[in-house]
């Protein structure tokens, strides 16, 4: 196991130590780190959260990359946990103490982006600002748990009455675009992007808490990511 | 309007020109390379056929009367080389503009080959129309039916209804959306009965429509069939479904909708049997046998085969063949009455005569057939445990089929005409029909049913048949004139007899008088005229439509008149037609339309149309009449016994039977659309319309008419089918479209609607009253009388009213009409005044309205979203490394369809302020089909393919326990307050959702 590991490392150190120009590089690979923040509807249910991922370059031409991104994101801490319920039989709000929501994300995105300027057959320092834009799939969970059910008709409120455990499990189609910079170094880039996630999915209506459905899901991201090219 | 019809008649024969409605034309001009001055006396040929042009002066060309499909162009001129154009496209209606520039001879002595490529927009599209040809249907393969694949068009409704821009669906309403193969109209299960694989062109016009379209509001749907060409060609697949349970949730057997009806571990329970009577279907006999009453079965473990074939070719000299046949065999989802049905087998010919090259004689036929279990049959509730093969009411048998004989004949180089005759019958009959209803059996524990006989059947002939003449001529460069007209006779009867249990008879016919089985014969006659005008880039479609409609019937259209004392029953009834005067209904319609197409540049054209339309009623609704009873028919001479004459005498006009109103109009629609199309980079090109559609005066049969005695003073209702309610549809349409290159292609769209529609599900007052009222005249003409007096071979004749009776009755009829006019103009107990009564009938009959109107405006609307995207990419066979002799990355396929709309809308009563309308979840699936072509075994292609239906597993949810629940508490299951929910669970498990769980099919295709 040391033994491919070791490999690894050299092989990776290799690739490294080789200069390469970036025309030269048609492939690229990295990592990334969002901040991911909800938008429009979907800012009702959730806070900003961290992302992470990875992404496969392929250089179609000195002024278009084509992107291959797999994403992975949590958000913890819904907001509806905090919200309170007007029971309508006594009119008193009620808040869920063992109220949980959760949003897990996956996605598979191609994107292309088109460079504003030529990207150069050069080892030297490159700024690269470019336009992004992409569609793939999301597949998303959103999990609502510890619920009680405000739909009782006898008082007084049963808090030991939950709703079941409520859960919009859909895996659908979605575009981003957005703006980035990429600076390029040989081997190395640092990319860093801001952009706009429209999933044409849904998350059902829950209005006794005030959250209507939401449809789309939006969000924006600001991303950074470390990319090694060959 | 004789004047009009003999008008139209003269222009058709007068008319120096004609095109039909399935063909395109290709023109172009001929230049020399060098000095681009025009060749004049240039030949043009269109390989593989016989058709060809010459340029005349200027080097322009014309072919006419081009069928659909790709094709190569060839120019030739003496001392020029040969220029050849392929992939030269021609589409239905629209110009193909294809222009050689030919280098002499002395310069260039070999052949040069082009590949054509339509423009990037088309220049001639006046209205939207999306056209899907052969090759477009190669790229989404897993669709098999041609409903879906009409379904994926802009504009149509993606959740698979008849559906076009929000259209309405309802019955009375009739065809929104037409339906046309080879340019003849016919029932939407016709032409989605169609083959994938044997269509040549289909194209869906969702905004208007030529004027050659008519009879639809909404949009058409017009297919070509393929034909056979000058060499071989065909292709055989074949499909393997594996088995596997098909639904969500848990075995049927243990489904939570049981609760705890279902007892496997109980003994006596698990062991009762019962008495089944066997093949004579009668207790008693000696074959009765005795059965489990509650046997399960393994409806998982049966796997499903689909074969489809397609040949054509030359069969001799001058003739071609194209044939197209599929048989499938699938597995039923749920416990059924066969766990293995065969799909009806679809088949399809063409035979083509083309002896020169102005005469081509096609003639189609069709042919669908399917037998069906009749009644109540073993299913996922509580008939679970029906046997296999078990109906209630014996089976029935369903055929459609379809002949077309077409001429085209080419008058000249500019003019050329098509005459069609078609003939087309749908036929529907039932077998081993019990001849009376059982009592309801159940089992011990008194929940599941045991097989029980119902009587009941339908029995019906439709058949349509006539001609349609197309005259087509390209008066000059600018007009090209296309008149016809279709001449259309029907012959159709209908008999419905449904008895629900021992006691209840309901009857329903179409016939003609009351000879059950006797065809009524209606009639159409449409004609139309159109001028493609194209002049300066400028493209515009003036057309005229008429259209006529013969109802093909006697007697009155008064509603309520069944309610009457003088035709009540059945047997009564049928003295209307001898008492009553009145000449066949009819109706016309004058449809006119304009489009036009204003190509900017040439990667960006704007296109605007508006237009009316005009949609008759429905046969059913204007010519059935119902009757119902809850007791046996009369011994009225008392021989003990039911004569003939008796049969159906205790049968009464049905309380709810639909009944056609005098004054009956033609649905109108108004529609119009503004749009552009712009190639904007490369080969993407997006498109964006805007539509409007008002459709008026759609029937309803909500209508309540009252007969009002004039004896009595009482009144009885029945429902009446008038133009009652509107409803508009405003929207957008976009997509976005990447032609093939680069190895793939895709094709995005998305459609938003907003629908008023107070026919809908909440407007306004859904009934309006009307009041039915005979005067002195229809009482002093003899056609009213109380009495009948039963004559010895038991059948009733009336007893004329006495002098006296006649002066007493006329008075008070007179003076019902007297008092409702003089009410007229006062509040009524609607929303509206009182109604003057107006004379409906010819025999004295008059209608009037107590003021319940509809709502003016709809309070409302639904919101409907839909968005599709195909994604197609293959590589060519030689793409991507070599591993040996095979290149694994060619001859790759992948198709994948995504789609999503919105839900169902609903009305929603939130706990404060008024009521909304809402959708629902939205609903989405992802399809995929990925194949892998290898290399041809001599003339053979072999290919392998996997095809993944519902990709993602997606539980798109289709119904909810209760709106209010679902909108506050996010809640689709019953509460959990809901006791029996906690014990059993979700009693619509397997049935919630719209599509069943992800099923990956298997197949190879072998092409030749």
């Amino acid at each position: 196991m040391n033994r491919y590991l070791m490999l690894k490392v050299w092989l990776l150190a290799l690739l490294v130590a080789v200069p390469v120009s970036a025309q030269e590089a048609q492939y690229g690979a990295g990592v990334f780190f969002n901040r991911s923040v909800p938008v429009l509807g979907f800012h009702d249910r959730y806070s900003a959260s961290q992302v992470y991922g990875a992404v496969l370059d392929y250089q179609v031409s000195s002024r278009a990359t084509m992107e291959f991104e797999y994403h992975h994101l949590t958000m913890d801490d819904g907001k509806i946990e905090g919200l309170a319920f007007t029971w309508p039989i006594d009119k008193q709000k009620y808040l869920s103490p063992d109220a949980n929501s959760r949003f897990n994300l996956n996605s598979f995105l191609i994107n292309a982006l088109a460079y504003l300027n030529t990207r150069k057959s050069s080892s030297d320092l490159q700024l690269l600002p470019y336009v992004a834009v992409g569609a793939g799939f999301y597949d998303y969970q959103d999990r609502i748990t510890g619920l009680i059910y405000p739909g009782q008709k006898e008082e007084p409120l049963n808090a030991d009455l939950m709703l079941d455990d409520r859960e919009d499990e859909h895996t659908a189609l979605g575009a981003n675009f957005g703006l980035g910079m990429t600076v390029v170094q040989g081997r190395f880039g640092l990319d860093i992007r801001g952009r706009y996630h429209m999933i044409l999915g849904d998350l059902r209506p829950m209005e006794a808490w005030n959250l209507p459905g939401v449809f789309p899901i939006a969000m924006f991201d600001f991303r950074t990511a470390f990319k090694l090219y060959w | 309007m004789k004047r009009l019809i003999l008008g139209f008649i003269l222009l058709l024969l007068m008319s120096t020109s004609a095109m039909a409605t399935t063909a395109g034309k290709i023109t172009g001009v001929i230049t020399d390379a060098a000095t681009g001055e025009s060749l004049p006396g240039a030949n043009v040929a269109l390989e593989g056929t016989r058709k060809g042009a010459t340029t005349d002066a200027e080097g322009r060309y014309l072919i006419l009367a081009v069928d659909p499909g790709m094709y190569t162009l060839t120019s030739t001129m003496v001392g020029y080389g040969t220029e050849k154009k392929e992939a030269v496209q021609v589409i239905v209606d629209y110009t193909s503009t294809v222009n050689f520039a030919l280098k002499e001879a002395s310069l260039e002595l070999a052949e040069l080959i082009v590949v054509a490529e339509r423009p990037p927009v088309e220049p001639d599209k006046t209205t939207s129309k999306y056209v899907v040809s052969s090759a477009d249907i190669q790229a989404v393969p897993q669709v098999r039916s041609t409903s879906q694949l009409i379904a994926l068009q802009p504009g149509m409704a993606l959740d698979g209804t008849n559906r076009i821009r929000g259209s309405t669906t309802r019955a009375q309403t009739g065809t929104q959306v037409g339906y046309y193969i080879d340019g003849i109209e016919v029932d939407r299960s016709l032409l989605t009965g169609v083959n994938t694989t044997a269509i040549q062109e289909l194209s869906v016009l969702t905004g208007g429509m030529n004027a050659e379209f008519g009879n639809a509001g909404a949009g058409i749907v017009s297919l070509v069939t393929k034909e056979g060409r000058g060499n071989f060609s065909g292709r055989v697949e074949y499909k393997f479904t594996p088995a596997g349970k098909k639904h969500w949730g848990r075995d049927v057997y243990e489904s939570p909708g049981f609760e705890d009806n279902v007892q496997w571990d109980n003994p006596d329970w698990v062991n009762e049997t019962y008495m089944d009577p066997g093949p004579d279907r009668t207790l008693g006999t000696s074959d009765d046998v005795e059965r489990m009453a509650h046997e399960r079965v393994d409806y998982t473990d049966n796997i499903g085969h689909r074969l489809e074939g397609t040949l054509g070719g030359p069969l001799a000299r001058d003739f071609s063949f194209f044939a197209s046949l599929s048989y499938a065999r699938s597995p039923a989802r749920f416990p059924a009455a066969e766990q293995v049905s065969d799909d009806p087998p679809r088949m399809q010919a063409t035979l083509t005569y083309r002896p020169g090259a102005d005469i081509k004689v096609k003639a189609l036929g069709m042919y669908q057939r399917s037998d069906q279990f009749q009644g109540s049959t073993r299913n996922n509730a509580q008939n679970i445990f029906f046997p296999e093969d078990f109906s209630a009411s014996g089976t029935y048998t369903l055929s459609r089929q379809l002949q077309i004989l077409t001429l085209t004949h080419t008058l000249g180089k500019n003019t050329y005409y098509d005459l069609k005759f078609f003939y087309n019958k749908y036929d529907r009959d039932t077998f081993d029909v019990p001849d009376a209803t059982e009592a309801l059996r159940k089992d011990k524990a008194g929940f599941f049913n045991l097989p029980t006989l119902l009587r009941q059947y339908t029995e019906e002939e439709d058949i349509k048949y006539g001609i349609k003449y197309d005259f087509v001529s390209q008066v000059n460069r600018s007009h090209l004139i296309q008149t016809g007209l279709v001449l259309t006779q029907r012959s159709y009867h209908r008999t419905h007899e449904n008895f629900a249990n021992t006691k209840s008879r309901f009857l329903e016919f179409v016939a003609d008088g009351f000879e059950l089985g006797k065809n009524v014969k209606p009639w159409t006659l449409n004609l139309y005229v159109q001028d493609k005008i194209e002049y300066g880039g400028l493209v515009a479609n003036l057309g005229l439509r008429w259209d006529y409609y013969n109802f093909g019937r006697n007697g009155s259209m008064g509603e309520a008149l069944g309610k009457s004392p003088m035709y009540s029953t059945f047997t009564r009834a049928r003295y209307e037609m001898d008492h009553l005067d009145s000449s066949t209904p009819t109706m016309t319609a004058l449809s006119p339309r304009v489009g036009l197409s204003h190509p900017i540049t040439d990667r960006l054209a704007a296109h605007y149309f508006i237009g009316r339309s005009n949609v008759f009623p429905v046969l059913l609704e204007t010519h059935r009449r119902q009757f119902s009873s809850e007791a046996p028919d009369n011994d009225l001479n008392g021989n003990g016994m039911i004569d003939e004459t008796e049969k159906w005498n205790a049968m009464e006009v049905h309380t709810t039977a639909r009944q056609p109103s005098d004054g009956m109009k033609p649905q109108r629609t108004t529609s119009m659309e503004i749009g552009v199309d712009w190639n904007f980079v490369a080969d993407y090109t997006a498109s964006i319309t805007a539509h409007y559609r008002r459709d008026e005066g759609l029937y309803a049969s909500n209508n309540i008419s009252y007969w009002v005695d004039p004896l009595s003073g009482q009144s009885a209702q029945v429902n009446a089918i008038r133009n009652t309610y509107w409803q508009t549809a405003r929207g957008l349409e976009l997509s976005l479209k990447k032609t093939f290159s680069n190895n793939f292609q895709f094709n995005l769209s998305y459609n938003a609607e907003w629908v008023r529609d107070p026919g809908g599900i909440h407007y306004g007052k859904h009934s309006a009253n009307w009041y039915v009222l005979p005067d002195a005249d229809f009482i002093s003409a003899g056609h009213y009388w109380t009495d009948w007096e039963v004559q010895s071979d038991g059948s009733e004749r009336p007893v004329p009213l006495t002098s006296e009776q006649v002066a007493d009755i006329s008075a008070k009829a007179e003076a019902n009409i007297v008092s409702w006019t003089e009410q007229a103009g006062a509040q009524g107990p609607g929303a509206g005044p009182w109604q003057p009564p107006i004379k409906t009938n010819e025999n004295g009959i008059w209608t009037a309205s107590n003021g319940q109107v509809f709502s003016a405006e709809p309070t409302s609307g639904q919101r409907r979203n839909q968005l599709s995207l195909q994604l197609y990419y293959a590589t060519p066979m030689a793409y991507g490394p070599k591993m040996g002799a095979i290149n694994p990355f060619g001859g790759l396929r992948v198709s994948m369809i995504y789609r999503i709309f919105s839900g169902a809308p609903f009305e929603y009563v939130p706990p404060v302020g008024p009521r909304e309308f809402r959708t629902g979840t939205p609903v989405m699936k992802t399809d995929l089909y990925a194949a892998k072509d290898f290399r041809n075994i001599g003339n053979l292609r072999p290919t392998l393919f996997v095809e993944v239906s519902n990709l993602f597993n997606e539980k798109s949810t289709e119904s909810r326990n209760s709106d209010f629940t679902y909108v506050q508490y996010g809640q689709r299951l019953p509460p959990p307050d809901d006791t029996e929910y906690l014990l059993y669970g979700d009693p619509n498990e397997a049935t919630r959702y719209r599509y069943q769980p992800r099923e990956v099919e298997i197949g190879l295709e072998i092409q030749f």
